[in-house]
């Protein structure tokens, strides 16, 4: 049930965060079963089970990133043939303009994964899962002034690079 | 109303266009942009990547990961009562029986005299305490205790 429910968010929080597909397939997993075991641990009365779980999936994400510690080259990161959900598809009509978001799509995510680590879980989080500060706070555990701080320094990054790109 | 340096108005440019400034503050930046050309992209940049976190695309995880998952994630843990069951299932089963019985007397085996011993005096007081427990009950029991008065009774009359 809780798969289910809830492994759509987790695959696309670990593609957002390394920028490829079968290793988010393989976290996804690695994910679930951690959530499993860590469950008991899981008190209803200190937050939403959704922050809880992003939390272990963030612990689980940078575990795995690190255990990796190799460069990649966000150019093939972005390759897959996977099929996109129509959820932001709609809103572009004309074809040209799908064409245009998947390009600027594709530069942001190439700009993210440039960004530090600490520097880009927040920014995911904030703008591309949509967490309040509060959430965020929960799920990183430092204090909100550095989660404000390190998602302000990620968007002036990100602006820079994506400038010079044009 | 301060006057803000670059360094210091890039800041505050995320709480600036999420509207959580005050007023004060949020005019010491605007009078900063009206000036510098620079923090004024900058903000168009940062507008601009807010924006594109929000379309960012929403891929669909390949159809057979949830059931994969599934499969390699074990079952819940049964609960207390359900273990304790198996377990007492378990002691019944003639196999279990049969290790229990042979463990036993392999321990009595190796365990010699003394445990033998040991074992043959415990189970000896454990049935002296139980007869004593019983004789004193049936002696201090109300209806005996009646009786014993009646038959004392009847043969001083007779």
């Amino acid at each position: 049930m809780v798969v289910r429910q809830h492994h759509h968010r987790v695959y696309n929080f670990a593609y957002r965060y390394n920028g490829r597909f079968d290793e988010a397939e393989d976290l996804a997993q690695e994910i679930f079963l951690k959530v499993y075991r860590t469950l008991h641990t899981y008190k209803p009365e200190l937050g939403a089970f959704e922050t809880w779980m992003m939390r272990v999936s963030r612990n689980c994400i940078i575990d795995h990133y690190r255990k990796l510690k190799t460069e990649r080259r966000q150019t093939d990161s972005l390759e897959g043939e996977h099929e996109q959900v129509a959820e932001t598809g709609n809103r572009f009509a004309n074809p040209a303009e799908v064409l245009a978001q998947r390009e600027l799509s594709e530069r942001v995510h190439g700009a993210l994964l440039r960004l530090s680590e600490d520097l880009r879980e927040v920014l995911i989080l904030r703008d591309l899962e949509g967490f309040a500060y509060e959430e965020i706070v929960e799920i990183v555990r430092v204090p909100i002034g550095t989660v404000k701080s390190r998602i302000n320094r990620g968007r002036v990054e990100m602006a820079k690079m994506l400038r010079k790109e044009i | 109303m301060n006057i803000l340096n670059c360094a210091d108005c890039e800041e505050k440019l995320s709480d600036y266009i999420e509207r959580s400034l005050g007023e004060s503050e949020r005019g010491a930046v605007e009078l900063h942009l009206h000036s510098c050309h620079s923090c004024n992209e900058l903000v168009s940049g940062m507008i601009h990547v807010i924006a594109a976190g929000r379309d960012f695309p929403v891929y669909a995880p390949p159809a057979w990961l949830a059931s994969r998952i599934v499969a390699n994630t074990p079952p819940s843990p049964p609960s207390l009562r359900v273990r304790l069951a198996a377990l007492w299932q378990s002691l019944g089963e003639p196999r279990t029986a049969l290790a229990i019985f042979t463990a036993a007397i392999v321990m009595g085996w190796v365990g010699g005299g003394t445990v033998r011993e040991a074992i043959f005096n415990r189970a000896e007081s454990v049935v002296s305490c139980a007869y004593d427990h019983a004789i004193r009950s049936y002696y201090r029991s109300p209806v005996v205790i009646e009786l014993h008065a009646t038959i004392d009774q009847f043969m001083e009359n007779s």
